[in-house]
């Protein structure tokens, strides 16, 4: 029987069977519900909160969070030791942490992706080598280690710590994107199009870099999480944002100094860093699943 | 197999090269050079560096290989402990998610997969500290040993020394001030294991030898133990660099909090100092010592594993 309903499925665009395959986990939608309401949150409500993340006030430090019996509305996540307001300065931070970490993961991206492909695509063999190889020696160093090194050279800022933590991920996405063009190379209609004739240029952009974009992407989402930890961490031992300027390393910091007096301050910035890589995690983990849709030995 | 150990040794040798011109260049800014003597200055520098002739520290005085001696020892204990640890915990929750795959349990530990991997370690260290230490006093928050407690040094790691010297009370002491930072050091790498073994399991069971073993009736902690295990062990010796490399970044910052006598503590110490021959020899140290070990296990890997033997050729 001729079946209408099965007709207009048919004629769906990629993006309407993207989402139809996004939305089947719940998992996956809460996280990108998630993701989209603290990015909302970090970038667009810092600029209707009235209080400024550096004026101090003495006389009202230490306030505890609204929800608690001594506090008041009017600074709802309670003030910190100088009587500062929390919540500005927990926007404020996470929205240097998430921008810089955006930042980096995204410039290790590209330099690291295309390092990967040159040197999966080029024959000669020195040529491969030397660009597969180039960034071993940052792989076998702890991340925090290259930070250290970097921030010794260059000086304790947060741009330094984001570009630190940008090359300690340069080595991952490197492998990571060699290994799948290479696996990529293998199969038999690259082949083809290889034996067709088209040159190496055209077959990256329009073979090979579509065909390895789920793993490109899950490791996007992985770099992301990481930077923000890194970077995070960097802040939190001192070597990163400078005092003044929130941060949410070098709050969760000048936390744990306070912790006998206020606990809300040692918990809450992590708590929003646990709700910002979940979801982020989340998203990267649905949208490889509608890339993967369908791929037999899909990871 | 010659020809693959030469050429990572080659590797080796290229990426200690690149390493020690990284490090010169670092030298260069901390220190004061002579421009004009670059090349005999390098040659100098990185064949102390070679030869483990550091020099002395500029805050204490002391011998830098000395300090190392010091140092060294309880990161290793703490590292390793927690490399225990959390493959054990880590391998065992993989495969019961992996082989009851879309159960509850399974989803229980996939929650734990996606929060030990998002959850900052220096986060869950303070939560330790809150609760274990402010709300109920039962663990130590600083230190390895107790201050009124005289350890003589045998060896310098302070689980043996303490075993060596055989007093309950001092035992007792030592394992109060381990079990926080081993904790909290442990989650992030247990959950990694976790997810690495738990999507290796859920490949595995969709082979016809493991459905055979169902068919037989074995049970399935057998099939765990004799079949999963051993198959899926490739898998994770593949990522344990990575894995080791993590667990060090996260060593620092707990080595930070629980004021743990290692390398963290040390390295962070001489930053704030900006003592420049500490963070350089560290660098060195700890750098050449992650590259040993990732040959190591690529030749292990190699040598156990038939599948990437026959892909070297």
């Amino acid at each position: 029987m001729f079946d209408l309903n099965r007709e207009a499925r048919e004629i769906q665009s990629d993006k309407d069977i993207a989402w139809e395959i996004y939305k089947k986990s719940t998992t996956d939608m809460i996280g990108l519900y998630t993701l989209i309401l603290c990015i909302c949150v970090i970038f667009i409500l810092p600029i209707w909160v009235n209080f400024d993340p550096l004026t101090q006030n003495v006389a009202e430090r230490l306030l505890p969070p609204s929800w608690s019996d001594r506090g008041s509305l009017h600074h709802f996540l309670g003030t910190d030791e100088f009587g500062r307001d929390f919540l500005s300065r927990l926007l404020i931070g996470a929205q240097n942490t998430t921008k810089y970490a955006f930042l980096a993961c995204f410039a290790s991206l590209i330099i690291g992706t295309s390092f990967g492909l040159m040197s999966a695509m080029s024959r000669s063999r020195t040529r491969k080598g030397v660009l597969h190889h180039i960034f071993d020696i940052l792989f076998s160093i702890p991340s925090i280690l290259i930070a250290f090194i970097t921030i010794g050279i260059l000086g304790a800022s947060l741009p330094h710590a984001a570009l630190a933590i940008g090359i300690s991920l340069l080595p991952r996405f490197i492998h990571e994107s060699y290994g799948a063009a290479k696996k990529e190379l293998e199969k038999e209609y690259v082949r083809a199009e290889i034996s067709d004739g088209s040159s190496r240029l055209h077959l990256t952009f329009t073979t090979i870099l579509p065909n390895i974009l789920s793993t490109i992407i899950s490791n996007m989402s992985q770099g992301i999480s990481i930077a923000i930890i890194d970077i995070a961490a960097v802040g939190y031992l001192g070597f990163g944002a400078q005092p003044p300027t929130p941060e949410l390393g070098n709050m969760l910091a000048s936390g744990i100094d306070i912790i006998y007096v206020s606990t809300s301050k040692a918990i809450i910035p992590g708590v929003a860093m646990i709700v910002l890589i979940a979801s982020i995690q989340l998203v990267g983990h649905g949208i490889c699943r509608v890339l993967n849709t369908g791929v037999a030995d899909a990871a | 197999m010659i020809e693959f150990l030469v050429k990572k040794l080659e590797l080796f040798f290229i990426t200690l090269f690149i390493l020690t011109l990284i490090l010169f260049w670092a030298h260069i800014r901390l220190g004061d050079v002579e421009i004009n003597k670059i090349i005999p200055e390098y040659i100098h520098y990185a064949g102390n560096l070679v030869t483990f002739n550091f020099g002395n520290s500029t805050e204490s005085g002391m011998p830098i290989i000395e300090e190392m001696k010091l140092f060294f020892p309880p990161t290793i204990e703490l590292l390793l402990l927690s490399l225990a640890v959390s493959f054990c915990f880590g391998i065992f929750l993989g495969i019961v998610g992996g082989l009851n795959h879309h159960s509850v349990l399974d989803k229980c530990v996939y929650g734990f997969c996606l929060l030990g991997s998002s959850v900052p370690v220096y986060w869950s260290a303070q939560i330790f500290i809150l609760l274990f230490c402010i709300y109920i006093k039962i663990f130590p928050t600083t230190g390895n040993i107790s201050m009124l407690y005289d350890v003589p040094r045998y060896s310098g790691f302070m689980v043996i020394d303490v075993f060596i010297q055989g007093n309950n009370e001092i035992i007792i002491d030592m394992l109060k001030h381990l079990t926080l930072p081993l904790i909290s050091l442990s989650l992030v790498p247990c959950a990694t294991f976790a997810r690495i073994t738990r999507r290796a399991t859920i490949n595995l069971t969709q082979n016809y030898f493991i459905k055979a073993a169902y068919c037989r009736g074995e049970s399935r902690f057998d099939i765990g133990i004799h079949h999963v295990l051993r198959n899926i062990l490739p898998d994770i010796v593949q990522k344990l660099n990575i894995i080791i490399c993590n667990l060090y970044s996260s060593c620092i910052l707990v080595e930070v909090i629980f004021d743990w006598p290692g390398t963290g503590l040390w390295i962070t110490q001489s930053i704030n100092n900006s003592d420049g021959r500490i963070i350089e020899t560290t660098t060195f140290v700890l750098g050449t010592s992650f590259l040993l070990l990732n040959i190591t296990l690529d030749i292990l890997s190699t040598l156990v594993i038939n599948r990437t033997r026959l892909t070297h050729g």
